[in-house]
């Protein structure tokens, strides 16, 4: 057994930061929509704004982070293994087989992680960013000659967005339990390092780069 | 993006500083209190003293003026005031009609119909002179330019002991010596002599106007109470030469957002002339102005005096009598339900408005105007949407009833209602025929000699009584389905509009992944157990 | 009580017998308004009272006792005797048998 750091600190706080400020996000801005209620709609209203300026910070910050560490080069899709994840999820998880792949520090993401997250981040998360931003900006918008129907088309949008995080979210937090144990893939991006058997260690250099 | 460029610089500097503020300050983004101003009651009380005239030391003012000779008081109030008939000859309030000649017949001096006593000049002139500023209205022959039929009394009057009667002259019994001698400034009586009774009777007509106001307590009317701000209706309506500012026929409401300057025409009749047009610590409430009146959200209902308004009344069923005598019929709550005179009513007190898009401007319909009978008729139609960047949001009091109306000429008919038994007129025989017959003769209308009714209606706006901001509607009494903005079209409104289908995409999508991962994590518990 | 429409009752009736004893019966509305009504309202010091509390002969017979407040108060005393007149005109004339019952606005 060995420790193998995944998640440095700043990749951990934005990780969970993230996903506060995005739960907070889904139940303020369900409220808006009036599916419940929950700390009253003005409020709702108001703590939507906050939420979203924050996370479009700790976006800023994220970017800055990936750019700058190269963090950014672990998304980048690959078909390599795609088939025998794949696979994996269909069949061998049910019989026991090993992960087909191994973590380490610069590919701690499996080529299906890297396809969805990077959905999430060049889709989901540029749509309701800036369908958001129109929202907010839409009275502006209306004075200056947008069509009524405009917020409309805005509001879908935002709201297809929203729902596609939900059930982003319900595959992401299932997913987590498959690791070697249930507990372990969370384990890892709380503390930030997994442990990893030697054997998986040793076949880990025949894996090819992306 | 190139719509973005012709952002005008300053909203969008709003927008932004409203974004970072209401991000930083959320909980503390519900309205605050705002900075009190004196009291209007102190100012004007101060401003009462500064009067450099004291009436009752004037020789002219003595008296003793014969009984119900309010003309020998205006002769009197003349020979100093010498030129104050012209300028009351000049207003509204004399003429009863736009000065504007392209506006001819707009007025109830002339063609002008309205849902409740239908027209003053089918022969009513003199029952309806009891809330004309002259005196001896007693047919349409009635001369505006004679500067002594002027009632000056019935605004300056400061006693509350002067009272009108028919033909607009004071009732012989007012002891006019002693009320010439305390006139002053008109306050909300006198208004209210005549606007509180619109349409009749009290809170009749507007129903954001009635007597209540006076005594009001701070709940009922923020601005008017003696216990709010102890405002005067001149406060907001302020004059010029006598004529008071107010919305006419067809004039457009003032909506001016910023607030007059010194030497600037009259009219501080705009909400924002006082309170600016961002009023609230929320910025997200502030952003509403564009669209909605301060009134949709601070006047959650109207008649909240403890009077009921008039919400119908059906002349159609009016003439019933119960063993040969003209009757009337009250429900539970002592409100009028049917009466011989009227027909059937409706009233009603705290209730909610209806809303509507409006930019200040109706239209009217005259006498001479053409109708189509197959729909309702609505006398005052409201303009605006969501499109009319003048349009906003604003509450209404909708009033439904009939009216009687020639089906061969396909316009609305004058009849002859208040005048004795005997006489012909309909409160008189209760006979439209004649009613109608007589009434169109003196309006100098044609008749084909058919009537019928059809249905009618007619929009109030609610402007007045305005409730204290803890009565403030809350966001979803709109900002939910079935609320109050339920019937208003032509735009996204959150929290009441949806998008069809999209929850149901949405939550079937949220759905499918929840039952796949329930299913995959079962099978991987059951071949982790085999 | 709330008087609905009140006053376009007393103009459509307006022919108006004009009554009894000479006295004026738009006068009297008047005073009786500003009068008596201080005192005789809902929640004032006396009982409530209206054209509507008594028949026409009652008025008659009421005026002709003279004997306001027990005979302790004479109407004389609070009214001049044309006045007094142009009071009882208005209550015959709107009592509850007349042929235009009516009450007091307010």
């Amino acid at each position: 057994m060995s420790r193998i750091v995944l998640y440095p600190l700043f990749n951990r706080i934005w990780h969970w930061t993230q996903a506060l400020l995005i739960l907070l996000l889904a139940l303020t801005g369900f409220e808006v929509r009036g599916t419940f209620r929950l700390f009253g709609y003005l409020r709702a209203v108001n703590l939507h704004h906050t939420f979203a300026v924050a996370l479009v910070v700790l976006i800023l910050f994220a970017i800055f982070w990936h750019v700058t560490t190269g963090e950014w080069r672990q998304y980048i899709p690959t078909r390599a293994f795609l088939r025998e994840m794949v696979a994996f999820y269909l069949t061998g998880i049910f019989k026991n087989a090993p992960h087909p792949v191994r973590k380490e520090r610069t590919a701690k993401l499996n080529p299906l992680q890297r396809l969805a997250y990077l959905g999430f981040k060049v889709l989901i998360i540029p749509v309701q960013v800036s369908t958001g931003a129109l929202y907010f900006f839409y009275p502006n918008l209306s004075a200056s000659g947008w069509p009524p129907s405009s917020l409309w088309f805005i509001a879908v949008l935002h709201v297809l967005g929203a729902f596609g995080l939900l059930a982003f979210l319900v595959g992401h937090v299932y997913l987590t339990t498959t690791g070697h144990r249930p507990l372990s893939n969370l384990k890892a991006m709380l503390v930030g390092y997994e442990e990893v058997h030697e054997e998986a260690a040793a076949s880990a250099s025949e894996e090819p780069s992306a | 993006m190139s719509a973005l460029l012709p952002f005008p610089s300053r909203q969008l500097r709003q927008a932004l500083t409203g974004l970072i503020v209401c991000s930083l300050l959320p909980l503390m983004a519900q309205q605050t209190a705002p900075a009190g101003h004196g009291s209007y009651t102190k100012l004007r009380a101060e401003r009462g003293q500064s009067a450099t005239a004291d009436h009752s030391k004037f020789k002219v003012l003595q008296g003793p003026f014969k009984d119900g000779d309010g003309s020998a008081v205006t002769r009197a109030c003349l020979s100093c005031h010498t030129k104050a008939a012209a300028q009351v000859m000049a207003t509204k309030h004399w003429n009863w009609r736009p000065s504007d000649k392209k506006l001819e017949g707009y007025g109830k001096s002339t063609h002008l119909v309205n849902n409740f006593c239908i027209s003053t000049i089918g022969g009513n002139q003199e029952a309806c002179a009891r809330c004309h500023a002259g005196y001896g209205m007693k047919d349409s022959g009635f001369d505006y330019t004679k500067a002594e039929n002027v009632d000056c009394l019935v605004c300056h009057d400061t006693t509350g002991d002067y009272e009108k009667i028919k033909g607009g002259y004071p009732n012989p019994a007012v002891p006019l010596a002693d009320i010439a001698q305390k006139v002053g400034r008109p306050g909300n009586q006198n208004c209210g002599v005549c606007h509180f009774f619109g349409g009749g009777a009290d809170a009749t007509k507007h129903g954001d106007l009635d007597d209540t106001i006076l005594k009001a307590p701070r709940a009922v009317d923020v601005h008017l109470s003696k216990q709010g701000a102890g405002m005067a209706c001149t406060d907001c309506h302020l004059s010029q030469a006598h004529e008071i500012a107010g919305p006419g026929y067809i004039e457009a409401a003032d909506r001016r957002e910023q607030p007059r300057f010194p030497g600037e025409p009259m009219s501080r009749m705009s909400c924002a002339a006082c309170h600016t047009a961002s009023p609230h610590a929320s910025f997200v409430l502030n952003r509403h102005y564009r669209k909605v009146a301060c009134q949709t959200c601070h006047i959650p209902a109207f008649a909240r005096g403890g009077l009921a308004s008039n919400l119908s009344w059906t002349w159609s069923t009016a003439g019933k009598l119960k063993e040969g005598r003209p009757y009337e019929e009250r429900d539970a709550q002592g409100l009028e339900t049917y009466n011989t005179i009227h027909g059937d009513m409706v009233w009603a007190k705290d209730v909610k408005p209806e809303y509507v898009w409006y930019d200040g401007h109706m239209a009217f319909t005259r006498l001479t105007d053409t109708i189509s009978p197959a729909r309702p008729v609505v006398l005052n139609p409201l303009q605006g949407s969501y499109a009319d960047p003048e349009a906003k949001i604003w509450p209404f009091k909708r009033h439904d009833g009939d009216q009687p109306f020639d089906p061969v000429l396909n316009r609305f008919i004058a009849p002859w209602t208040a005048g004795p038994k005997g006489s012909g007129a309909y409160w008189g025989d209760y006979d439209w025929d004649r009613a109608i017959r007589l009434g169109m003769e003196k309006a100098g209308l044609p008749w084909s000699g058919k009537y019928d009714f059809v249905k009618t209606q007619m929009w109030w706006p609610i402007t007045h009584m305005v409730a204290p901001k803890t009565q403030a509607l809350a966001c979803t009494e709109c900002h939910s389905r079935q609320g109050r903005l339920d019937r208003v079209a032509g735009f996204y409104l959150p929290g009441r509009d949806r998008g069809a289908g999209v929850d149901f995409l949405g939550w079937s999508a949220v759905l499918l992944t929840f039952c796949a991962v329930a299913v995959h994590g079962a099978f991987r518990f059951l071949s982790s157990r085999s | 009580m709330r008087n609905t429409l009140g006053f376009l009752t007393i103009l459509a009736l307006a022919a108006a017998p004009l009554a009894a004893e000479g006295g004026s019966d738009i006068k009297g509305k008047y005073i009786f308004k500003k009068t008596c009504k201080t005192c005789h309202a809902a929640g004032a010091s006396a009982k409530e009272v209206t054209p509507l509390s008594k028949t026409q002969a009652q008025w008659k017979a009421y005026f002709a006792a003279a004997k306001h407040n027990g005979g302790k108060e004479p109407l004389g005393k609070l009214l001049k005797p044309e006045q007094v007149k142009d009071v009882q005109a208005f209550l015959v004339n709107h009592a509850s048998d007349s042929p235009q019952p009516e009450t007091c606005g307010g």
